[in-house]
């Protein structure tokens, strides 16, 4: 009997570890991402304007719109992928040159890393600012400097120029992170790996393309994901930089679904897009978790 | 040898330019916040004729630096306090007391990392709007707390699991109610991994725009992002003002991160170990 009442007052008090524990962070994520969540999934069905009071709910018409090419979502999601196709890829490589070459013991290594760092621990908004001013007077003025026409261009003024301006501030944004994951991995492969691979005979560049790339695929897996879930999602460089323009050139799918809420008014649709936004973020970064598992697989 | 050395030479020499290259378009910024606007218009590239003050003073009343950096310094810091907290207890419990209900939420919580805030924004104005907390800093704190849980749930996650389960063992033993044991056992042997996940959201936070551009529409809560958004609206050409209020919007993060740099790198590196 007294057992009983002991084994029911320790299980009361478990539940009440548990809704101490795990409550309170139940309740944050509820209300700031369950709920927005499903109720965005509603209000895609509708044609809201954000403001009135009347809701009308209007079936499959924005994914419809969405989908034909009535919106301009679908400009925007191909203006996305190639622009984080370009970044991602760039990104990568000059993280993985630069950790490699800052894990060679040079000199001011520290300081080095440091600087190639910088960019990341500023927000978009003011890297994006800060470039404008580079790309309408400050590389121009270089330009005319060293009688180098192409840099004195109106880099923000033409659709190919813009597009590449986008890239090459995302690139030495994030360019750093990717280096700072990819020295971690570095740093843990053993020395004597290395030294053994060098008394075989393998050249510096044979080294790294077999012993060590192969090594640090999960770091490389960390930082494909990192890189390709931020260029998606890229937001404020853009609003600072270009505007999505010249034209709605370069418009991102995440400022192409602000323009469509804040300024356009049409929040039905933009919570559409939000929702389609999210499935081909799901997609992508699925597809590309699912390419490096296998890769790691492989060669574990 | 002499062949190593000549290739370790030429490397330096890449990344030392590459560096300069990098850090270029902040030297040219800060050289001419200094200047009069049609020096700057004139040549960018040109040093000030005259290091003045005039463009700094007028760009710290024009944002209103103190109030700014206030409640971006509230922000920052109580989201990130929260976050901490709130993804080390449910890290920690969930991993040493599992229940259906518990699994389910951190696979949630996992998946939420890949919803694009864009995808949540409108309906969470809403939410905050109906709880009375738009236009609150605390509303703000609590968006961060929610969004800023996958991220820290998943870093902490490793670092829980790589714990001594015995040392938790030996306090329950000696009768430490859960709380104490948590507090006093479980938290300070997380510290390395907290001080990943302190750092890289106090850099996220710090910079955010969107979160705070949709839920604190009343100017005198602006964030520093906020008030130099709001200053480019205003003053589009006049780089004179822009300038300083950019490089002053820098230099918080900046001192920090030069005077840190060593300790911020190592953590953001740690936090890719865990991952």
């Amino acid at each position: 009997m007294r057992d009983k009442r002991l084994r029911k007052t320790q299980k009361a008090r478990l539940l009440g570890s548990h809704l101490l524990f795990l409550g309170p962070s139940m309740l944050i994520f509820l209300t700031v991402v369950a709920i927005p969540f499903a109720i965005s999934l509603l209000y895609s069905f509708t044609d809201w304007n954000g403001i009135a009071n009347e809701i009308r709910f209007v079936g499959l018409d924005n994914f419809r719109d969405i989908f034909s090419g009535k919106a301009r979502f679908l400009d925007a999601l191909w203006f996305t992928l190639k622009m984080t196709f370009a970044s991602v890829f760039l990104i990568n490589l000059l993280g993985l040159l630069l950790a490699v070459a800052l894990t060679t013991r040079l000199p001011w290594q520290n300081g080095f890393r440091a600087a190639y760092y910088l960019p990341q621990t500023m927000g978009g908004l003011i890297l994006g600012f800060i470039w404008q001013f580079i790309f309408v007077s400050g590389l121009p003025a270089v330009g005319d400097k060293l009688h180098l026409n192409w840099l004195s261009q109106q880099w923000l003024g033409t659709e190919n120029s813009a597009f590449l301006a986008l890239v090459i501030v995302n690139v030495w944004q994030n360019a750093g992170y990717v280096m700072v994951i990819l020295i971690a991995g570095l740093a843990g492969i053993s020395s004597e790996l290395i030294e053994s691979a060098k008394v075989e005979g393998s050249s510096p560049l044979h080294t790294l393309l077999r012993v060590k790339l192969p090594l640090i695929v999960p770091f490389i897996a960390v930082a494909l994901f990192w890189t390709l879930s931020s260029s998606l999602k890229m937001f404020e460089i853009n609003l600072a930089l270009t505007k999505g323009g010249p034209y709605g050139s370069t418009t991102s799918m995440a400022l192409n679904i602000y323009n469509d809420a804040f300024a356009n008014n049409k929040y039905g649709l933009a919570t559409a897009e939000g929702l389609v936004f999210f499935v081909i973020i799901l997609a992508v970064t699925s597809v590309q978790m699912y390419l490096t598992k296998r890769k790691e697989e492989q060669l574990a | 040898m002499k062949n190593g050395r000549l290739s370790k030479a030429i490397g330096f020499v890449l990344v030392l330019a590459l560096a300069l290259l990098f850090i270029a378009p902040l030297g040219v910024l800060i050289m001419n916040s200094f200047k009069p606007l049609n020096e700057i218009m004139g040549d960018p590239l040109a040093w000030p004729t005259e290091w003045k003050l005039g463009n700094y003073s007028n760009a710290w009343t024009l944002l209103d630096i103190p109030n700014v950096v206030k409640n971006t310094a509230i922000l920052s810091f109580g989201a990130v306090a929260l976050i901490v907290l709130l993804a080390s207890m449910t890290a920690y419990w969930s991993e040493r007391h599992p229940t259906p209900v518990s699994r389910i939420f951190g696979q949630l919580i996992l998946l939420s990392i890949l919803i694009p805030f864009a995808t949540i924004m409108l309906p969470l104005v809403q939410v905050m709007r109906f709880l009375h907390l738009n236009n609150t800093l605390g509303g703000a704190i609590l968006a961060y707390a929610g969004i800023g849980l996958a991220f820290a749930y998943f870093l902490i996650r490793s670092g829980v699991k790589s714990l001594p389960y015995e040392l938790e063992e030996a306090a329950q033993i000696d009768g430490s109610g859960q709380i104490r044991l948590f507090f006093q056992i479980v938290l300070p042997l997380l510290a390395p991994t907290l001080f990943s996940v302190f750092i890289m959201d106090m850099f996220w936070v710090w910079n955010d725009f969107l979160i705070p551009m949709i839920l604190l529409n009343n100017e005198s809560l602006s964030t520093i992002q906020l008030a130099v958004n709001r200053l480019f609206g205003m003053y589009s050409s006049r780089w004179d003002v822009a300038m300083p209020a950019l490089t002053m919007s820098m230099l918080p993060i900046i001192i920090i991160f030069v005077l840190l740099q060593r300790k911020i790198v190592g953590g953001v590196m740690a936090g890719a170990i865990k991952g």
